[in-house]
This record gives C-alpha cells, structure tokens and sequence, in this order.
C-alpha cells in the first residue's frame, strides 16, 4: 500500500475545485485531538458538476478500489453521485469517499458544521468541526466510534477553555 | 541561564512562564510520581491533547502523517511474522 500523503490529496482536490468535507480521524486530527489514523475521509457535494470534478482529481490519483485492488476497479460519476462509501487507494494512500456519513448527513448538512483550514502553503480545506465529529460518534455508538470518544471529548472541553 | 534547546520534531519552545511550571513539576516529581503527568478522570492524556492543540493544522497535519507512515514502515518491515 503507498504511504499516506493526506497533505497532496487535499491540495489536488482543492486546485481541482472540488467541493468536499474532511471527516472522520483525519478532521479530528486537525481539530488537535492526539489520535491516528491511516485513511483520509471526506463527504463530497453530489452536484453532477463536482462530481465531474472530483472524478478528474481522482483518475489524476489513480483511484482504485481497494477491496479486489487487483481488479482495479475505478469508481464513476454513477458512484459518486449515490449516498454511498468509496473506499479507494490512490497514489497517496486510502481514500473514503462518502456520499453520507452517520444517519444520512449529506454534504450540504455538514457545511454549516464545518471550518476553514490552512493545511499548507495556499491549501484551505473545509474540516468538519469537533463538537460535531463528537456528537456523530455518539450517535453511532459502534465499538471503533466509543474507544475514541474520551479523547475527543477531553480535546473539546480543552479547546473550549483554550478559546475561552 | 542557558538557551533553551529547540524542542524536537515541532514543540514549540515554551514560554518563560510555562518553562518556570516545567521546573517546578520537575523539582516535586521525587515527591509526588503522579506531579509530572495529567491525566483526565477517564484516563486521557491532557498533555498530549494540549501540545496538539498548541500546533497549527498545518503542523498537526504533518504530525499524524509521519505517525501513519513511520507505522506502515514498521509493519511492512515485519511483514513476515
């Protein structure tokens, strides 16, 4: 599997225009919760035009899925554009690619919940916010989801006190 | 007093208050074993979280990156057993 490169993903689908949201470990990460994760997770717009957007920086990644990987199977627009998950590899590492996360919130729900990042020289990305990554495990209750809990819950109350 | 070090991979130098603190916990840790931890009542690691939330996203992006990646270099090095 290639290494992770989560900081070229995101800048490729930036300068690409794609409309996207960081979730899961990776938005808890950026957060500032000391958590690791392998995978780079985001819910994406399913607008027909960024949908075509993001197939492009998709193929520019080559973007496999990974289960039968020796199928190289590719996703398309008629994928992309359904409520489900993607789970592909690229030429920077896994990528999940979500048409809905938790109890089938779309991108356009997320937005209000998510913030604006500087993640590197020119790249901003939209990260989903703590309290609502937090509030979304809870919902979902799943073994992985309860196990990371504490340690969101402990980085929201400090960053609470840390914004004052 | 000397210059204090640069702290490795990217801790940001403390302040001389938080420098002071640091001292301070150091000279009571012959006392008190616990003076030189912090952890919440369900047993999270404060001083992790708080040295995350001192970085940038930036720098919290390239912390997890190199985790990932030093990890994935260890596993497939023992790929074997």
């Amino acid at each position: 599997m290639p290494a992770s490169d989560f900081l070229s993903a995101l800048r490729e689908m930036h300068e690409g225009g794609v409309d996207f949201i960081v979730v899961g470990g990776l938005a808890a990460v950026l957060n500032g919760a000391p958590i690791n994760t392998f995978d780079l997770d985001i819910v994406h717009s399913r607008t027909p035009e960024n949908v075509s957007r993001l197939l492009g920086v998709l193929e520019a990644l080559d973007a496999i899925y990974r289960m039968q990987p020796s199928r190289r199977l590719r996703p398309n627009a008629s994928h992309l554009s359904s409520p489900g998950h993607h789970n592909l590899l690229t030429t920077c590492g896994p990528l999940d690619v979500l048409g809905t996360i938790g109890r089938g919130l779309v991108y356009e729900d997320l937005r209000p919940h998510s913030i604006e990042m500087e993640i590197g020289p020119g790249v901003r990305v939209s990260v989903l916010d703590l309290q609502t990554i937090v509030a979304l495990k809870e919902e979902m209750g799943g073994e992985k989801d309860l196990a990371v809990l504490p340690v969101l819950r402990r980085t929201l109350d400090l960053k609470r006190q840390k914004d004052g | 007093m000397g210059r204090v070090p640069d702290p490795p991979c990217m801790l940001p130098r403390p302040t001389h208050w938080e420098f002071n603190a640091i001292i301070s916990r150091l000279n009571m840790a012959d006392r008190d074993p616990q003076a030189l931890t912090e952890y919440s009542e369900d047993g999270v690691d404060l001083t992790l979280i708080r040295w995350m939330l001192s970085l940038t996203p930036a720098e919290r992006l390239q912390v997890v990156q190199r985790h990932s990646n030093a990890i994935v270099a260890i596993r497939e090095l023992n790929a074997s057993q």
